[in-house]
């Protein structure tokens, strides 16, 4: 993993996840950006994503 | 927005892709998903609202918070950047009842009608009944407002007319294609009303349903307003009700066959007084209010979907001046009320 | 003469989308002809009547879709059908055979030098997804509101654990290596470094940066809960420390809303210490205050962005009350003000930026009285229905409550439209004060959906013995997309006066309001 302290200094990389707005936007300024095609995960439940959590040592 | 599915059988964790809260219930739809089991399939799908085609006939919707409550609908909380399409509704996914929750398609989007309160359009108003002369100017608001801000590529440039400009055949070439094919049988419809000759009632029906642009045509969502407010005001100023009834039976049974299976649940629902949350709360102002309450009220069914708010008005307009010119029979009875509260 | 029939079977669309339609085609070049309607037996009446209903269009039913053109040629077809194609399927805009990472982990697989991860997913989510990005060492910025400030605090203190920015919950703007993240507008690159807890209180900062022909290095956003008690300031501390160090940044602008005091102390401690030039605006904060801190204030944020670059070049900063010759101000309101009825008196703001509408709040209250808003100052001011306005009213019309369920007025401009219309037709308003943003995320072109309503507003007033005055700032610069001049020239030819700040439009609204006896206050008091 890069040092991404201090990103003043170096060319922005990078992932949107969300409002894909957001992504086209960033494209247009040529910036490198990959866009996640989010979706709740654990359908959503939030119980049982904190189930899976605890699972895996998150 | 998540929560888990309560289950007699504990092992069962069934989860879903969305799970969702509804916070109010139609009548009407409620009715329709009583049973438990596959109950329909999904008709169409909008970006706020999904339509449901019932197995055992009819239709109802799923819709988003911004739009409003009615007879045939769910209200659901959608979560902010989200809509139908992103929640993956398509058509033709089956929609089923389990315990408390409206499941579409296999697991795409489990709506939890636990706690949403049941919505019933009020149909009499009783003590906050308005006498008939604030009625008249509350209709004159109406047509004031829906002038200045209807949409008027349906029926609605009639709005414009007087009563004389209306009976005028050289005004009538001057009007788009939409409203001069509806006028004539818009003329009739009413006469036929007035003089109660259902027999005649058919034929200018057939001529209005299915008229015009929009997936509610126009001449439906005249019907729709003409029906409901005759209904209305036959109902709370206790005028011939068994009339109305007729005549709305009468223009339902011209329907079938004519129109967007859409239009024809939305007017099947009008004929006995069911409509959406802002229509029904126009009715209501216009009944009730002052006219800044009806400008209010106005407005916001000018706002429904392109021009279905102002051919809904246009109908609400007709059908109200035509129960108050029922001659000095309704002044009358509201003379009399008025007598026994004095 | 060309004629086209086209049906889609069993399909439905709404009203609104066939509106659309009909209306974009009928405007196509070259079309005599068009009608989008279901094809029920009347529509087919109807059809025959505009010489359009051939055969395939009579053996449909009316759950189908009928579009019937008749145009000049051919290509004027081939050309309207195309633009119907593209209006039906304008949801699905996504390019195919893009393959999209569904999680964070994915994508930084896909992409392993990533170092900033923007994050706009319903506020649940919004924090997990951040701590994960945060702990992969990558930099957030978070426009999802809605998230708790426990999560808050834990996911900044993260961040500075770890060296990284947490830009957010709540940030609608920043600026960072001169790339513009969420809204915001385009700048000139150069060494004045932001650190804003206020989105649209970044752009009017750096827009007026910009037009003083200075420009930014850097402009960190960071939520508009970070100066609270909880938060205790965190990122506004470590975004001033970061530009401390940055070698292109010369000087230095902290905005925010008013901050809690212990906040507040540690935020003028930690900027007193400071080698470069800094201009703190606390929206309303104590100036005096501020100064006893050893720190530069300034009270708008006009006048921040001034300070900071009047001080860049060695002068001393000067406070705005009007860019233009104040005899000439005073001519002007007069001229609006003189055809007022009787009845006119009031002010109705209605904004789009949530810091616009608070400096905007903040300037009216001392110089109106019986000022109400829906997110008001004090309790006492504060509207029972927000869309119906009391007295002088200022909407803030981009909050929580207006906004549920429907898009950003900076995008979608309906509400606000509608609004200025209801406005116009009441006999007590006198002004309406309108702020119109541009840049990204914005909508393309504000004037073409403002102009026709607030025509209306106007002729409508004129109609009843009035005359309606309008008066609009615009943020955003040359290089944003919207056109700066075209959207200039477009609201003043409608009658809009245009200032050159919230700050002046504010004030110019309350002067003319008020027949000119705000005068006094505000050029003796320099309010």
């Amino acid at each position: 993993m890069t040092d991404n302290q201090n990103i003043f200094e170096k060319e922005l990389k990078v992932i949107n996840i969300g409002i894909d707005t957001f992504t086209t936007d960033l494209k247009t300024q040529e910036v490198e950006v990959i866009h996640v095609d989010w979706h709740p995960p654990a359908g959503g439940d939030l119980d049982m994503l904190k189930l899976l959590e605890k699972l895996q040592g998150d | 927005m998540a929560g888990r599915v309560r289950s007699n059988n504990h092992q069962d964790i069934l989860s879903y892709q969305f799970q969702l809260p509804a916070y109010s219930i139609g009548s009407v739809i409620a009715q329709r998903t009583q049973h438990q089991g596959v109950i329909g399939q999904i008709h169409s799908v909008f970006k706020h609202v999904v339509n449901i085609a019932f197995l055992n006939g009819g239709l109802g919707s799923i819709v988003g918070s911004e739009v409003y409550r009615g007879p045939l609908s769910i209200n659901v909380e959608i979560p902010k950047n989200m809509d139908m399409l992103s929640l993956g509704m398509k058509n033709n996914l089956s929609v089923s009842r389990v315990a408390d929750l409206i499941i579409i398609g296999e697991s795409e989007l489990a709506i939890s009608i636990e706690n949403a309160s049941l919505w019933e359009p009020v149909q009499l108003y009783n003590d906050v009944l308005s006498v008939s002369d604030i009625v008249e100017r509350n209709l004159m608001k109406l047509r004031e407002v829906a002038r200045s801000y209807g949409k008027l590529d349906g029926l609605g440039l009639l709005i414009e007319l007087s009563e004389d400009e209306l009976h005028d055949t050289e005004v009538a070439t001057t009007l788009d294609i939409v409203p001069r094919l509806a006028l004539p049988h818009l003329l009739n419809l009413i006469q036929t009303i007035k003089t109660k000759d259902l027999d005649n009632l058919p034929e200018s029906v057939q001529h209005l349903v299915g008229l015009g642009p929009g997936l509610t045509p126009s001449g439906d969502d005249f019907l729709i307003g003409l029906m409901l407010s005759m209904l209305f005001i036959a109902r709370n100023f206790k005028l011939d009700i068994d009339h109305i009834i007729d005549v709305n039976e009468t223009i339902i049974s011209c329907i079938p066959g004519r129109t967007t299976s859409i239009s024809e649940e939305f007017l099947f629902q009008a004929a006995t007084g069911n409509a959406n949350e802002p229509i029904l709360n126009l009715i209501e102002t216009l009944l009730t209010s002052n006219s800044a309450q009806v400008e209010r009220a106005t407005r916001t069914v000018l706002a429904i979907g392109g021009t279905s708010g102002t051919d809904t008005i246009l109908g609400i307009l007709f059908g109200s001046l035509l129960m108050l010119s029922e001659s000095t029979w309704f002044h009358e009875v509201i003379k009399s009320e008025n007598a026994n509260y004095e | 003469m060309v004629m086209r029939i086209l049906v889609r079977a069993d399909t439905y669309y709404d009203s609104v989308i066939l509106m659309r339609i009909s209306n974009a085609i009928a405007d196509l070049d070259g079309i005599l002809q068009a009608a989008v309607v279901m094809a029920t037996a009347t529509n087919k009446v109807l059809l025959e009547n505009l010489d359009l209903l051939i055969e395939e269009a009579e053996a449909a039913s009316p759950n189908d879709l009928v579009i019937a053109l008749d145009a000049k040629d051919d290509a004027s077809i081939d050309a309207a059908l195309l633009e119907v194609d593209r209006l039906l399927t304008a949801r699905d805009e996504r390019a195919e055979g893009e393959v999209f990472p569904k999680t964070l982990n994915s994508a930084i697989r896909a992409m392993p030098d990533a170092n900033l991860v923007m994050i706009s997913v319903p506020g649940h989510f919004a924090a997990r997804e951040a701590k994960k990005a945060l702990k992969r060492g990558l930099n957030v910025f978070m426009f999802s509101s809605n998230v708790s400030i426990e999560d808050e605090v834990e996911l900044k203190q993260l961040a500075l654990e770890k060296g990284l920015l947490m830009m957010g919950p709540d940030c609608g703007t920043a600026i960072i290596n001169n790339i513009i993240l969420g809204f915001g507008n385009a700048v000139n690159p150069g060494t004045i470094g932001i650190v804003a807890a206020a989105g649209t209180g970044l752009q009017q900062v750096s827009t007026i940066i910009h037009s003083e022909g200075h420009g930014v290095s850097q402009a960190i956003g960071i939520g508009g809960n970070d100066l609270s008690k909880e938060v205790g300031g965190i990122m506004m501390l470590e975004g001033l420390r970061r530009l401390e160090q940055d070698d292109s940044t010369k000087g230095i602008v902290l905005v925010s809303k008013p901050p809690n005091q212990v906040v507040s102390d540690k935020v003028l401690a930690a900027a007193s210490q400071s080698s470069k030039p800094i201009v703190v605006n606390f929206l309303g904060g104590n100036l005096d205050e501020i100064k006893s801190k050893g720190c530069v204030g300034a009270a708008t944020l006009e006048d921040t962005a001034k300070a900071i670059c009047a001080i860049m070049k060695n002068k001393e900063p000067l406070p705005i009350i009007f860019d233009a010759d104040h005899g000439d101000v005073v001519s002007l309101a007069k001229k609006e003000y003189s055809n007022f009825s009787n009845e006119q008196q009031y002010v109705r703001g209605l904004y789009t930026g949530g810091t616009l509408y608070y400096e905007a709040m903040l300037l009216l209250t001392p110089l109106l009285s019986d000022l109400y808003s829906n997110a008001p100052l004090t309790s006492k001011q504060k509207l029972e229905d927000a869309n119906v306005s009391v007295g002088n009213t200022c909407v803030d019309l981009g909050s929580e409550e207006l906004t549920m369920g429907r898009p950003h007025p900076m995008i979608d401009y309906r509400l606000r439209s509608q609004r200025i219309v209801q406005e116009g037709v009441i006999s007590e308003t006198a002004v309406i004060l309108l702020d119109v943003v541009l840049g990204l995320g914005s909508h393309d072109d504000p004037a073409s959906e403002l102009i026709p309503a607030i025509t209306e507003a106007k002729n409508e007033a004129k109609k009843n013995g009035r005359y309606l005055s309008v008066i609009a700032s615009i943020v955003g610069t040359s290089l944003d997309h919207q056109d700066l001049q075209k959207q200039r020239d477009a609201l003043e030819d409608a009658g809009v006066i245009v200032m050159p700040s919230n700050a002046q439009a504010v004030r110019l609204a309350a002067l003319i309001a008020t027949k000119g006896s705000a005068q006094d206050m505000l050029f003796e008091e320099g309010l």
